[in-house]
């Protein structure tokens, strides 16, 4: 009997507890959606005066006169500063929203909820605010900023090109991952990516392979740099080098590609014969022919696509797809020709 | 004989007593978790931190399945939803598994498909294939054409063919969101290789408005039935899956969406004949890690990002039940070693036994508990408290449970638009311990039986075609 009413009043503390919960939530729900209606509302009041003004055509700009209209004039700046383009117009936005939403966005910043400062460092990139710099230095130093929130500050500092940031990434609070090196240094100044190659070698793993891609990503002429991680002991860097100048399409002298084509590593004869595509010699088809029968299948790929690249590639598939005496190396000739035949 | 009737009932309502609190005390626990979770997030803006990832540099590409088996109605349509997705870089592989319809048909008609020549690498076994397609039109779709082997020989074969370092694969009546590969690779991307397989959750799409293959109006069903499907994933992804997803303890990604990892696919052999191909891949990656002593992760993104089509008549529902049910004992038969091994970590010690003793054996003891409770009524005072007790406690376990999944989600995540649906949600999620349940559960045992008596088929239901 005992168990039976213990299970019943924990039945109807729950059942109270739901219905509350419930009550609640519909009562939210229903205010949430009324907002959301008069937030659509203001946002369709204030989307042509705010539009003239970012544009120019207009000097006279209703201020928002409450935390809702704030919060429309917000939405719809972001939505402008994503939407237009143009030096003077992007101007104008930043002007207006460090001038009149600056200290609502500190607040955020300052928020004990990581969502809310996320956003609003979400809305000091969008609309360049580099008054905020200071802000966000706090932000970054303070003991409570979290994984999440250093690779955006960081990647923030990148786009306003803030000289800081080059040791911020050599050093990083937590461990940076090869994604989040590739967003900070592809917002990064050809000035602030020079003075992180200066320091190349003090970078953590991770951020010497995104790095190295990015030159490749970024068509930068760095010739020298890469000529010389060639030579690196480290595998995945020699390999992350030959990717880049594949990518760039920077010419590398048979005599050293051929090194790279006999690695005993499939990753680097792979990027070898993507770059021995670019190259353009002739000198090169042999070399690359003897890859059409790698043991590895990728590789195949990427040398047959290769010689298809260079004079006179295709007369050479032709033959390989006729007499070569590998099976693989005839198959993958094949492919490559298409419909030809 | 009367006698051991009374005390069979007496000592099978004690289980049954003790399995539920057992379960709710657990349930509660992940509730709590991942309430906590949510609510941490709840508040981030929803598109920004993905914007990043259009760039194609950073991107890794994707090649997505679809297996196709007699999908005429439905598959020009999914195909074409696929093609308008928001990612920088992918391909989208048709499997025709040997339909005997017309879909090939449909589909070469409509993309005006051309046969190619592409070399195979043959890394898993699959039935032979007869011909690759490509559009001229669209050159990222591919479509392969093969003798009839199954789901798994035609992701298999797919897989094969494929050429990118991620493969993802979709039921042909699924509709994706545009970004839902932005929010699903993402921490991919970002854990550089951290994370081998992620999820996204699935929502149903029955009486939602979808134009075009896409998703402009999130709305609720009219009909009873698939009102408690709703809930049922609700319950399923808010409360299983991201209490095990925070802990690395997930044990299906869902086969309607999930992308994976290429080599560490390949290496685990690809898909398995079975009706739960999906939950075993999972578990065989689980394993490889755990073998590899390498520490991969595999998770699951609270957002809803695929939309599904929900079976609408009772004779659909049983057969999909049975059939989910029969894959998950087939599964969890095939790596039974794994349980309680503590070679498998958290997985073995704490996963598995929760897919046995909750997942599995649920069903059969809620049957159990209900034949007690209807004939324990007929049995005198003492039987009728015992009745009671157990309805209580089911009524816990089922519709409070639930209950609060619905609420949970309108705290945090609220995709449904409308008060009504709110309202609509919660009532019909306390009636579920007296129709939806009892149910389900009877369906479920039939999927036991099943699996003991190995039934082979595909197990299409009827499709009105979600994204026509």
């Amino acid at each position: 009997m005992m168990a039976l009413f213990s299970a019943l009043a924990a039945t109807v503390v729950f059942l109270v507890l739901l219905v509350n919960l419930f009550l609640y939530l519909v009562v939210r729900k229903w205010r949430e959606n009324r907002r959301q209606a008069e937030l659509r509302a203001l946002k369709k009041r204030f989307h042509l005066p705010l539009l003239r003004y970012v544009l120019g055509e207009e000097e006279d700009l209703p201020l928002p006169s409450s935390p809702l209209e704030r919060e429309a004039m917000m939405e719809l700046l972001d939505h402008f500063a994503s939407l237009l383009r143009g030096e003077r117009v992007q101007e104008r936005i930043r002007t207006l929203a460090e001038k009149h939403f600056q200290g609502w966005l500190r607040r955020r910043l300052s928020s004990r909820y990581w969502s809310e400062r996320m956003n609003a460092l979400f809305l000091i990139e969008d609309l360049q605010m580099k008054a905020m710099l200071p802000e966000m230095e706090r932000l970054y130093r303070s003991d409570r900023v979290t994984r999440g929130e250093e690779a955006k500050l960081l990647t923030i500092f990148a786009r306003f090109d803030y000289s800081p940031v080059v040791a911020y990434v050599l050093e990083p609070k937590y461990e940076l991952t090869e994604f989040a090196y590739r967003v900070i240094f592809g917002h990064m100044s050809e000035r602030l990516l020079r003075q992180v190659e200066q320091r190349f070698e003090e970078l953590p793993r991770a951020g010497k392979c995104a790095f190295v891609d990015m030159i490749g990503i970024r068509r930068r002429e760095e010739r020298s740099f890469l000529l010389e991680l060639l030579a690196s002991d480290e595998l995945e860097l020699r390999v992350r080098a030959l990717k880049a100048m594949a990518e760039i399409g920077m010419p590398l002298e048979a005599e050293r590609l051929k090194q790279h084509l006999c690695s005993p590593h499939w990753q680097e004869r792979l990027m070898a014969a993507r770059l021995a595509g670019k190259c353009r010699e002739e000198r090169l088809l042999p070399l690359l022919y003897e890859r059409l029968a790698d043991r590895s299948f990728v590789v195949r790929s990427e040398a047959a696509a290769a010689i298809a690249r260079l004079p006179g590639g295709r007369t050479t598939l032709r033959a390989a797809a006729r007499t070569a005496s590998d099976r693989y190396a005839r198959d993958m000739a094949r492919q490559w020709l298409g419909g030809e035949e | 004989m009367m006698e051991a009737w009374r005390s069979f009932l007496w000592v099978a309502g004690h289980i049954v007593l003790i399995y539920m609190v057992i379960v709710l005390l657990f349930y509660a626990f992940l509730l709590v978790v991942s309430f906590i979770h949510l609510r941490r997030v709840h508040r981030l803006d929803d598109w920004e931190p993905y914007e990043e990832l259009l760039d194609a540099s950073y991107a890794k590409p994707v090649s997505i399945l679809v297996p196709a088996y007699n999908e005429e109605a439905g598959i020009v349509g999914s195909v074409r939803s696929l093609l308008a997705i928001e990612y920088p870089e992918y391909e989208v592989i048709v499997i025709n598994d040997g339909s005997t319809d017309k879909t090939l048909e449909r589909l070469i008609e409509h993309f005006h498909l051309q046969p190619v020549y592409r070399v195979i690498r043959r890394q898993l076994a699959a039935k032979e294939i007869k011909a690759v397609y490509q559009s001229p039109d669209y050159p990222h779709l591919f479509v392969l054409d093969k003798e009839n082997g199954g789901k798994a020989d035609a992701l298999n074969a797919g897989i094969n063919a494929s050429r990118y370092p991620y493969i993802c694969s979709i039921d042909g009546d699924s509709v994706l969101e545009r970004r839902a590969f932005l929010k699903v690779m993402k921490p991919m991307l970002e854990s550089d290789g951290e994370i081998i397989a992620s999820g996204g959750s699935v929502r149903i799409a029955n009486g939602c408005r979808i134009e075009r293959g896409e998703i402009v109006q999130v709305g609720l069903s009219r009909r009873p039935l698939v009102i408690m499907q709703t809930i049922e994933y609700l319950r399923a992804f808010l409360l299983g899956r991201l209490g095990l997803s925070r802990h690395n303890l997930l044990l299906i990604v869902s086969g309607a969406f999930g992308v994976f990892s290429k080599p560490w696919m390949i290496e685990a052999g690809g898909y398995a004949d079975t009706a739960g191909e999906d939950m075993e891949l999972v578990v065989r990656l689980h394993r490889l890690a755990r073998e590899k002593n390498e520490a991969k992760k595999i998770i699951y993104i609270p957002d809803p990002v695929c939309w599904t089509e929900a079976p609408e008549t009772y004779g659909d529902l049983r057969r999909q039940r049975r059939r989910w049910h029969r894959g998950l004992l087939e599964s969890l038969w095939m790596h039974r070693s794994m349980l309680f091994n503590p070679k498998y970590g958290s997985i073995g010690l704490l996963s598995l036994p929760y897919f046995w003793f909750i997942e599995l054996l649920g069903p059969v003891v809620e049957l159990i508990g209900y034949i007690v409770v209807v004939f324990s009524l007929f049995l005198g005072s003492m039987y009728v408290e015992l009745a009671l007790l157990l309805l209580t406690v089911s009524v816990l376990y089922g519709s409070f449970l639930s209950a609060a999944a619905v609420l949970l989600e309108e705290w945090t995540e609220r995709k449904f638009p409308n008060v009504s649906d709110l309202v609509r949600l919660f009532f019909f999620s306390l009636t579920e311990t007296f129709w939806y349940r009892p149910l389900t559960a009877w369906w479920r045992c039939e999927g036991v039986i099943d699996a003991f008596r190995r039934k082979k088929q595909w197990g299409s239901i009827k499709r009105k075609g979600v994204s026509a």
